[in-house]
């Protein structure tokens, strides 16, 4: 066991599955360093692998046959993907900023969540889609948002948000074996978090909440990187001898409804942290998933933080005031407990 | 930090790799009080579990510098020992010395590292600790691997070396249990890993299960052992608690792996979410859970009685037990031979070396044959 980083643990998850399966397949832009089938004789160059690097060193071990360079041309590439993965391949389609995901809604809505269903479970699509989410890098209003919420409202689609580097490794696996289509969105500020991932391959399962931190006052429902960002409030929060238990679904679809009422009816309270904006959002989905089965153990109303209603600012000043930063998270916790309903 | 003359100081100790702060949750002594070596003075715990800090020489407790409720880094003095001979200046200036100096431990800089070794086609992960005398090795239980160890081993290297060993299937090594067919085979594995590492002659100290593959080697290859402590030993008998065996196979998630785990300690409050977590991403390596259901069918292929299992059993053996232990039932001395020393810890599960580290450190360093 090492510690690794964010990226290197996504690295590992990818190179470990494609060597146990030969069915699995990447597909992306700048994903093998540029290199075309002429050039892949050449020797590699370890420091590329995609914009974060995350892909580096995979097409000197698997070839051109098994990491495609794919044109900038979304739709096309995730078009191919959910083809090869009715045919039996298991493609993991890099599509870069997961705000590009817009140009591929057809393939994505309509194909790959649509087809086991239409066909009776006669086909499957074990599909990956990786994507960057996420502010905080002044990557302005296009390159910044978090779609997570977009594709939770389709049945038929998985969606997965790792917030550390262990999650990470673990939740792509499982999605790579998974035979639905999965939407893996990697939040862009956590590449370079680091902390022990074991060397072998390992499943963390969909549906499994991660419980961060054990309190018995409140609990604080976060994700992505806003499980980090609610880290940061809860430990200001014990100071304030406030016990924070900090839940992080992990995966969104499916989404671990009974790890959540199970941490409410413990504690009477609260707060719900997303990055994302707030209308129509995941956020407003597990409000008011407590709300309908978890009324009767509420002390206090459901704390809700997100972003503002407007696209992500370039500004740097305006960025930092967009995302919910951990004071925010902290005085949210200060109201509901502050608040008593009964 | 070294002590200075006839200065002590007491630290927050280190245990395992991954621990870089403990929480001071409670002084056992007043400043002032007199003290005998192995006396418990502070409790710290970690996110992983809680233990206690005991005097490491006697004299008097001259200052308690940590405060209950908070969190120190590894090394960060917390308290000073000294007889009453040594003058109040002299400890004043240790503890500015110290104050002046004194550099938390970081992760990377400290703490012995695990090594991966390649044995019959097995990659075994082990961690040395210590050096020279006749070597203790450590072996483990059903589903543990060498972190059990974590108190146990740096107290047991001071005199010796110290080797903890992960089996096939566990831990660090590798799950693959090809060529490996019943606990006999895993003895014959260990032997091997004796051989590579040429260590003729050593202590086995071993734990659950790993009782139960140390009685095999003492049967068929005792002249290797200078000696066996056993700690809530299967293999001598008493057959294992099958609710917990099958619990611990079926449990998926972290509800259902802390009710299984619970059976394994005194105080159930003991087992930390940390604890809980670290046994279910055990599970969730590929090939553990396969491995795991292998040492389950070995296990229950143990059938010898208590008689049979020491028939022909040279070496020097003693017995280690808690009286709460709720997946192996103590023995009492009269169910064993007289020649076999008994311990029966009080408020002590399943796992004495992790619940009662220290007792178990004294029993074997005060034994004639492993001391």
């Amino acid at each position: 066991m090492a510690i690794k980083s964010y990226r290197q643990a996504l690295n590992e998850a990818l190179r470990h599955e494609m060597r146990r399966d030969p069915m699995v397949i990447l597909a992306g832009v700048d994903i093998g360093d540029g290199y075309t089938s002429a050039a892949a004789d050449a020797p590699g160059d370890a420091e590329g692998g995609g914009v974060l690097g995350v892909t580096a060193g995979l097409i000197q071990e698997f070839g051109v046959a098994r990491v495609i360079e794919t044109p900038i041309s979304e739709s096309a590439m995730i078009g191919m993907c959910v083809g090869a993965a009715c045919t039996g391949l298991r493609p993991v389609a890099d599509l870069m900023f997961a705000d590009f995901l817009g140009v591929c809604f057809d393939q994505i809505f309509n194909q790959a969540a649509k087809l086991r269903y239409m066909f009776g479970g006669k086909a499957k699509v074990p599909l990956v889609i990786r994507a960057m989410v996420g502010a905080g890098q002044n990557a302005a209003a296009q390159h910044s948002q978090m779609l997570h919420s977009l594709f939770t409202h389709i049945p038929g689609l998985k969606v997965v948000l790792p917030s550390s580097p262990y999650d990470a490794k673990g939740l792509l696996i499982t999605a790579i074996r998974d035979d639905d289509p999965v939407i893996f969105l990697e939040h862009k500020v956590l590449y370079d978090v680091q902390e022990e991932v074991p060397d072998e391959s390992y499943r963390v399962p969909f549906g499994e909440a991660n419980i961060v931190t054990d309190g018995d006052d409140v609990t604080v429902v976060a994700f992505s990187m806003m499980v980090r960002t609610a880290l940061a409030a809860s430990k200001v929060l014990e100071k304030e001898g406030i016990g924070v238990e900090l839940i992080d679904p992990r995966t969104t679809s499916p989404l671990d409804e009974d790890g959540i009422l199970e941490s409410v009816a413990k504690t009477g309270r609260v707060v719900i942290v997303d990055e994302g904006n707030p209308r129509c959002g995941v956020g407003a989905d597990v409000a008011a998933l407590i709300a309908s089965r978890a009324f009767h153990s509420l002390k206090a109303p459901i704390g809700l933080v997100t972003a503002p209603h407007t696209p992500v600012p370039f500004s740097p000043p305006l960025e930092k005031a967009y995302l919910p930063s951990a004071e925010r998270v902290a005085d949210a916790v200060r109201r509901v407990m502050s608040s008593n309903a009964r | 930090m070294p002590g200075k003359g006839n200065i002590h100081p007491v630290v927050v100790p280190k245990w395992g790799m991954a621990m870089e702060r403990g929480l001071l949750s409670a002084w056992h002594v007043d400043e002032g009080a007199p003290l005998s070596v192995g006396d418990e003075l502070v409790d710290i715990e970690t996110e992983k579990i809680a233990n206690s800090v005991e005097a490491t020489h006697s004299g008097i407790l001259r200052r308690r510098i940590g405060t209950v409720g908070e969190a120190y880094p590894c090394g960060a003095l917390i308290g000073v020992i000294a007889e009453a001979t040594v003058a109040e200046e002299e400890i004043t200036a240790f503890v500015a010395e110290h104050a002046a100096t004194s550099r938390p431990v970081s992760v990377e800089a400290s703490g012995p590292t695990p090594q991966m070794i390649d044995v019959n086609g097995h990659s075994l992960r082990y961690l040395t600790q210590g050096a020279g005398g006749v070597p203790v090795l450590l072996i483990h239980g059903l589903a543990g691997d060498l972190n059990n160890w974590l108190f146990v081993q740096p107290a047991l290297s001071g005199r010796r070396v110290c080797y903890a060993v992960d089996l096939p299937g566990h831990g660090g090594s590798s799950k693959d249990l090809s060529g490996i067919h019943n606990l006999v085979d895993v003895g014959d594995l260990l032997l091997a890993f004796l051989d590579r590492l040429a260590l003729d002659r050593v202590h086995l100290v071993a734990h659950s299960m790993g009782a139960a593959v140390a009685l095999d080697l003492a049967r068929r290859r005792g002249h290797r052992l200078a000696s066996l402590t056993l700690l809530s030993p299967a293999g001598l008998g008493v057959s294992s608690n099958s609710e917990f065996i099958a619990g611990l196979m079926a449990a998926g998630n972290r509800r259902e792996m802390a009710a299984v785990l619970k059976m394994l300690l005194a105080d159930e409050v003991q087992v930390s979410r940390d604890l809980v977590n670290d046994m279910l991403k055990y599970k969730r390596l590929d090939g553990a859970e396969a491995a795991l259901r292998k040492f389950c069918e070995f296990l229950s292929q143990e059938n010898r009685s208590t008689a049979q299992a020491l028939a022909g059993v040279a070496t020097p053996v003693q017995v280690i037990w808690g009286a709460q232990d709720r997946i192996l039932r103590p023995l009492t001395a009269a169910e064993l031979p007289s020649n076999v020393r008994l311990t029966v810890l009080e408020s002590t599960g399943h796992m004495p070396h992790l619940e009662k580290s220290s007792r178990v450190v004294e029993a074997i360093e005060n034994w004639g044959p492993s001391g």
